[in-house]
């Protein structure tokens, strides 16, 4: 056999830029896909590494509410329940002076923490400092990225309070960059923040039994938590997100296999002389595939790795902005570098040499089983889409089955959703070819317009093999675009909605000091008294740690004008006001509605300074502002429950006709104003938001175009293909009389009709697909429901998008098709 | 090689040909038997169903002993490769490989031993020495013919099936094929040649003709 | 077209490798844990130093200075000393299973003072004062030797000593005494107990001969000038009782403890590199309690006492005692070499005595944030004219890579 498959792979050799073609159609699909692996993969490992740094090896935590836990209770759990593994931290935020952002700043005992985090304190010199070296007042250990030395003063700002430190030496932390953080004694810490008497939380390495043991001695308002659940939390935020990416990326590698296909039929059908002979020389059809999958294996080997390698550039920049979006959205991550692991290795090539001989599977089978006789004479067309378009229509209509069933299919699963539309996409755009080879037996019916459209329409109808797959990948590649983009307008026209109707006052602001920084009563009386200001809704949000991760509430008291402002989807029965402001019933959000599978009347237990209490659900509200949820109380439900009483952010409404400019700078001048106060209107309030929503969607554009460049590469091959594979006709025409320009001419209205049947085609898919994002992906990633916007316009251009690329893809064969080809047409006979 | 009764027709669109309509054809080892006919009449379609590439509607087709149409597809390809070699009109050589290497196929295929000395000799007997290295393309016609010959037989099969292996070549060329198939006939191969020319038929042991389906003698 | 064979292949092979290679590099530059990345080895010991050379830093001011002449009371002085600059408690003892296996303890208290700072910190956390626990059991039997050691900083009840009633603890590891009316001023009965890694210890011990005061009177010197001493006492011969688990299996054992305490300002002079100690319980009854001061360049200073079967301090003539060193052993986790038996000899009011002394099992070295060695020994020789034998306790500080 090896004589056999030397001849196949030199025949392959000798026209080495449609080998080129192939392999670059499935590097093209594998770039995309290994790019976004990436750049999810190192979103991932940030999540990790960071949440690692700072717990390190404990598995559990002991915590409070909203004050830390009683410093006495570290006492108990060492030497009364002889825990060892064991140590009490101290933590802020705080703002370091002449540097930007915020910082971490933790205070630990370094004589228990070893065992927990394994810091380790450089004096500088690059020697074990000892604890000798904290015997200086104020001392700082900080990472060596911020390029301090020993003995060098760095002043930390938190809640108004300000404080020079002396830098003791470098912080070295195992697995890798500090990133933000700063440490100190604990001593020091409790001092700088003023929290004499409470530690903010105790990390703890514990055994089951222990945990039982330490649980059992708790009191009320402190909790024990397990630590694994805050990673899970982690990287839950982040997973709706990043599968919605590998979705996207996927669909790049499908418009990619569409293009094997199209490749690989070709270059079959242009090597059935050889196949044949070689069949009547007595190859056996089984060798014949075996052969010819195993170029299929060796060509997807070449183009996934050369796909990894341009992925991982691609990387580069895709991680930058995936790292972006997740920091704009969850605020946890600083830049993670990209890194190239085994695994995302393994899976591209996994699937790009599947998707290779899956894409090649049915031409080289179809080769294989002809008969040597036809081969030979290589008589009829390839038994590809040409010869079944009949069956086109009818195999659409029923793969749209299971698709919609996959779709609604009830659950939390993202992945049957995406299965579902990942089908549906294959089955509809199939309607394409068919459409064309309908338009092309009209015309053949009924003439025409004139002989060239006539001739192209029916060119493009009877080589639907070649012209039917670039319509096809056309169509995908465009209607996902379509799809996509209706959900995004929609998606924004429901929070520009939201925003319009949740923002009633007229003013908003907050005490932006790092840190726990509040609006002092005071402030809050200067403010209800600034002339023009009807009133002042003040409030809180509070993250509190509970056993299922980390939850946000919101606490206010709102006038019953802000109150309306609430978008409520579902309540109970009776007066919701009166619930909320006298009874004490919540307000949750969708996604939290959804995440804890919550109903108006269920029960949801809070921890609470005054331990567990158990709180009724009111109403479910529609809520943009954070996927993961909050929960809404009144102020005084709030007061009730939880000692920490400062308000830390406040509405302003004006009467009407007021200034809001003159009440703003009033605002900012009041006796008791916050330094750093955060102060906007309404107006400016929404511009903000929407522009931090369209940030976020920034990455989604980037893949979508991606996927078009990647249909157009596919088409400029399939028509390169077409070009070839029709030479004899071309130059038959030439040698009718047509001239150069004519016979290009010819061509691209061919790959015009195919663009046009492509756009048609695209837009009913892509409303299709936006409806399941919409309805079904959206809602499972997120919890957010949306109201639908059909974009008229954006459809119309979507179909010249179509067009026009088509037509691009063209102009290069159509140029290609020089008097100097068409005679060599001809000569091959 | 005997056919018996043999029947093959072709369904194109909505109506039936039939090529072949129970031909009878006896051949014995080393004979030399030309078919002709007017063309599209089916004398290629015999060449198939004689090598297996193809079936019969009905009728037995026996070669050395056994009845090659109940064969499956997979066994009439092994036949195919040890007991019958083809020479077609044009595209004989696999044009990516050399020479030389084209006359080894069959026998690598067949998992006989190649012997270089042997076919080195075989190309310098019949003056294709030089090109051994060559690849098909360069060489002319005549001396591309005379390697698929030497090539349909380098394997000894007990068949040779030639399809118009002159219709491209000037006489004199084409006499050198000729020849060759002489020469391999004498050698105790039976060797079929389907032609539309008087001359080369004239090499032939016994000459047939194909005509609406059926084999009459050749009047010559 | 190609004439010739091979060429399209080789291009194509060389387009290949080309592709391999630019993949792999891209692999190997972006490997996940890349550069600077650092190990994380979080639960080795923090790396304070070797002991000795902390402590033969010459005193700082502010701490008291060893006198003599000064009354050691009991209870009040098992308590802490606070204006010292180090202070510890140290319990060694031999134990036995019922089903005749034979085990080694050492649990011990380090208290340092801090240095002065020139602010502290308004918090309950600021410390002046840091603590450290020792605990090691020698499993003879199984030739095993586990040890772990434990830190707190001396405030908010996480680690202290207490006179009366007498109480010490570092975190969860503690020896506390039982409420009841002791039978002599320093006697009590108390619960010793503490948990590491694989091993549990609760012990009752019962200390009822009152303390033995080294040296003079407690003044117990380290050097020939008499420039570095300490407060010094010992008690030795408490009665032990209770339960060792070792990696899961429980053990109900009796046996012997010895416990010393030792408060001081500075415990080595400069040139001075380390010292030898040894406690022997013989099966005679007498007890003996030798330590040698190593010294560069200087003959080793060497103190003793002897105790008589009733308890009685005898005096022990120390310029008569010969140590020789006979057999060494080379630590494969530090690479120290300890001497780790021994031939001493000397003269007792009975008569002359030899003894051979040797660790039961060799690795009994305490590599923790301090190094040393502490170990049981085995005991055998001659009293006088009689054969003797019994148990022991070897330290070895100072030791270095030879």
């Amino acid at each position: 056999m090896g004589l056999v498959a030397l001849a196949l792979a030199r025949d392959l050799l000798r026209k080495p830029w449609q080998l080129l073609l192939t392999i670059l159609s499935i590097t093209a699909g594998v770039t995309v896909v290994v790019g976004v692996d990436i750049a999810n993969e190192s979103a991932l490992a940030e999540f990790r590494r960071a949440g690692d740094i700072t717990a390190g090896q404990a598995t559990h935590r002991l915590t409070g509410t909203t004050a830390g836990i009683p410093e006495s209770l570290y006492r108990s759990v060492r030497v009364d329940a002889g825990i060892r593994l064991a140590a009490p931290v101290i933590s802020a935020e705080v703002a370091m002076a002449g540097e930007p952002g915020q910082w971490t700043l933790i205070g630990v005992d370094p004589l228990s923490d070893f065992r927990l985090r394994g810091y380790r304190f450089g004096n500088g010199a690059g020697e074990e400092s000892s604890t000798n070296a904290a015997n200086q007042a104020w001392p700082l250990f900080v990472a060596a990225g911020l390029e301090r030395e020993s003995g060098d003063e760095l002043t930390l700002e938190s809640a108004g309070r300000r404080q020079s430190f002396n830098i003791a030496g470098e912080l070295v932390v195992p697995g890798g960059d500090p990133g933000k953080l700063l440490v100190t004694d604990i001593s020091w810490a409790q001092d700088f923040l003023a929290m004499q008497g409470r530690i903010s939380h105790i990390d703890l390495r514990l055994s089951p039994d222990e945990a039982q043991r330490l649980q059992e001695m708790l009191p009320p308002e402190v909790r024990l938590i397990h630590l694994g659940v805050y990673d899970g939390a982690r990287e839950d935020m982040s997973r709706a997100f990043r599968i919605n990416l590998t979705a996207l990326s996927l669909l790049a590698l499908v418009v990619a296999m569409f293009l094997v296909y199209s490749a690989v039929s070709f270059q079959v059908a242009r090597r059935r002389p050889l196949l044949g002979l070689l069949g009547a020389l007595g190859v056996t059809p089984t060798g014949v595939a075996m052969l010819l999958l195993w170029e299929l294996v060796v060509t997807g080997l070449l183009g996934t790795m050369l796909g990894i390698a341009l992925g991982v550039f691609l990387a580069q920049y895709l991680t930058a902005l995936v790292g972006g979006t997740i920091d704009a959205l969850y605020h946890a991550l600083a830049e993670p570098p990209p890194r190239l692991g085994g695994p995302t290795m393994v899976r591209a090539l996994l699937v790009g040499v599947l998707a290779t001989i899956l894409s090649g599977l049915v031409p080289v089978l179809q080769a294989s089983r002809e008969s040597a006789v036809s081969l030979i004479r290589g008589s009829g067309e390839s038994l590809g889409m040409g010869q079944h378009a009949g069956k086109l229509l009818p195999v659409s209509v029923v793969l749209c089955l299971p698709a919609t069933l996959l779709l609604i299919w009830p659950g939390d699963s993202l992945v049957l959703p995406f299965a579902g539309l990942f089908l549906l996409i294959c089955a509809l755009s199939l309607l394409g070819p068919w459409l064309l080879r309908q338009a092309g037996n009209w015309s053949a019916r009924h003439g025409g317009a004139g002989l060239v459209p006539k001739m192209a329409l029916g060119n493009a109808s009877r080589h639907l093999d070649r012209t039917g797959v670039a319509v096809v990948a056309l169509a995908v590649a465009v209607s996902a675009t379509l799809g996509v983009e209706l959900m995004i307008r929609s998606f924004r026209h429901s929070v520009g909605d939201w925003l319009e109707h949740y923002l009633r006052a007229d003013i908003y602001l907050a005490a932006e000091d790092a840190g726990d920084s509040a609006l002092s009563e005071n402030y809050i009386a200067a403010l209800a008294a600034i002339p023009g200001v009807a009133q002042v809704a003040a409030g809180r949000r509070s993250t509190i740690a509970t056993t299922s991760g980390p939850l946000t509430v919101f606490a206010l008291d709102t006038p019953a004008e802000g109150f309306a402002g609430f978008r409520v989807i579902r309540q109970l029965e009776g007066n919701l006001r009166a619930r909320f402001h006298e009874d004490g019933e919540l307000l949750v959000t969708e996604p939290l509605a959804r995440r804890l599978r919550l109903e108006p009347g269920d029960s949801i237990t809070l921890p609470t300074d005054r331990g567990p209490r158990p709180f009724t659900v009111a109403a479910i509200y529609r809520d943009y502002s954070s996927d993961r949820g909050l929960v809404t109380m009144d102020w005084r439900t709030w007061r009730r429950h939880y000692d920490d009483h400062r308000r830390k952010s406040a509405a302003l409404y004006l009467d009407a006709g007021v200034d809001t400019g003159d009440v703003m700078a009033k605002a900012r001048a009041s006796p008791g104003a916050p330094d750093a106060l955060f102060l906007r209107a309404n107006r400016e309030l929404r511009e903000a938001s929407l522009a931090v929503f369209d940030q976020t969607f920034r990455i989604t554009a980037v893949l979508r175009w991606l996927a078009v460049i990647v249909a157009v590469t596919g088409i400029v091959s399939a028509l390169m293909a077409l070009l070839l594979a029709r030479r004899r006709e071309f130059s038959m025409l030439t040698a009718i009389g047509f001239s150069r320009a004519q016979v290009g001419g010819l061509l691209l209205a061919e790959a015009g009709i195919a663009g046009l049947v492509a756009g048609l085609v695209a837009v009913p898919l892509g409303m299709l697909l936006s409806l399941a994002l919409i309805r079904v992906i959206n809602v499972r990633s997120f919890g957010w429901t949306m109201d639908i916007l059909v974009d008229w316009e954006l459809a119309a251009q979507s179909v010249l998008l179509a067009l026009f690329a088509a037509l691009v893809a063209a102009l290069y064969p159509a140029w290609r098709m020089r008097p100097a080809e068409a005679l060599e047409g001809l000569r091959d006979e | 090689m005997a056919l018996r009764g043999v029947s093959r027709a072709y369904r194109e669109g909505e109506t039936q040909r039939d090529v072949l309509r129970g031909v009878d054809l006896e051949a014995a080892a080393g004979e030399f038997i030309a078919i002709g006919g007017p063309s599209g009449s089916g004398k290629s379609t015999l060449l198939h169903l004689a090598a297996g590439l193809d079936v019969p509607d009905a009728g037995t087709i026996v070669v050395g002993g056994s009845d090659i149409g109940s064969l499956t597809a997979a066994r009439r390809t092994l036949f195919r490769r040890r007991q019958v070699g083809m020479v077609f009109q044009f595209f004989n050589l696999v044009p990516t490989l050399t020479v030389a290497e084209n006359l080894r196929l069959p026998l690598a295929l067949n998992g006989l031993p190649v012997d270089a000395d042997r076919i080195d000799g075989l190309l310098d007997t019949f003056g294709l020495a030089d090109h051994r290295r060559d690849y098909p393309a360069t060489l002319s016609g005549g001396e591309q013919q005379r390697v698929a010959v030497l090539r349909a037989a380098i394997h000894e099969p007990a068949l040779i099936l030639a399809d118009e292996p002159t219709g491209n070549l000037d006489r004199e060329r084409g006499d050198g094929v000729i020849d060759l198939l002489r020469t391999l006939a004498g050698r105790g191969t039976c060797v079929l040649m389907v032609t539309h020319s008087r001359h080369a038929a004239g090499a032939a042991d016994r000459r047939l003709r194909l005509d609406s389906g059926r084999l009459t003698p050749w009047d010559w | 077209m190609n004439r010739r064979g091979g060429f399209p292949l080789r291009g194509a092979l060389l387009a290949a490798g080309a592709a391999l290679l630019v993949m792999l590099a891209a692999s190997w530059i972006m490997r996940p844990g890349g550069t600077g990345d650092v190990d994380a080895e979080s639960s080795e010991s923090p790396a304070f130093g070797d002991l000795v050379a902390f402590l033969a830093e010459p005193p700082e001011k502010g701490f008291a200075e060893v006198r003599p002449g000064q009354p050691i009371r009991f209870p009040r002085d098992h308590g802490a000393h606070p204006e010292f600059r180090q202070e510890w408690w140290y319990f060694t003892g031999q134990l036995h299973a019922a089903n005749g296996r034979r085990f080694g303890y050492q649990l011990t208290f380090f208290r340092f003072a801090a240095g002065s700072m020139p602010e502290a910190p308004r918090s309950a956390w600021a410390a002046d004062q840091s603590w450290m626990a020792h605990l090691a059991i020698t499993d003879v039997s199984g030739g095993r030797f586990l040890r772990d050691e434990d830190f707190a900083r001396g405030t908010l009840e996480l680690a202290g000593a207490t006179g009366e009633p007498f109480d010490v603890w570092v975190n969860g590891w503690s020896v506390r005494a039982l409420p009841e009316v002791p039978g002599c001023a320093g006697c009590f009965r108390a619960t010793l107990a503490a948990s590491g890694e694989g091993m549990e210890l609760a012990l009752e011990l019962d200390a009822s001969h009152p303390p033995v005061l080294q040296g003079e009177a407690g003044y117990s010197v380290k050097s020939a000038d008499g420039r570095v001493a300490s407060y010094y006492y010992s008690m030795p011969g408490m009665a032990t009782r209770g339960s060792l688990r070792l990696d899961g299996e429980l053990h109900a054992v009796e046996g012997e403890t010895w416990m010393d305490r030792e408060w001081s300002s500075a415990v080595l002079s400069p040139g001075q590199s380390g010292w030898d100690w040894f406690s022997l319980n013989l099966d005679n009854g007498y007890k003996l309690m030798i330590f040698r001061v190593r010294e560069d360049g200087s003959p080793d200073f060497l103190s003793a006492s002897l105790l008589d079967p009733e308890g009685r301090q005898l005096g022990a003539d120390s310029a008569g005692i010969i140590l020789e060193p006979v057999d060494y052993w080379t630590s494969g986790e530090t690479g120290i070499r300890y001497p780790m038996a021994w031939e001493i000899s000397g003269v007792a009011p009975e008569g002359p005595w030899s003894l051979e002394l040797g660790a039961v099992i060799p690795e009994q070295e305490m590599a923790l944030a301090f190094r040393y060695y502490e170990g049981l020994v085995d005991v055998a020789g001659q009293w006088g004219s009689d054969p003797v034998g019994g148990w022991g306790y070897l330290e070895l500080t100072g030791y270095s890579i030879p």
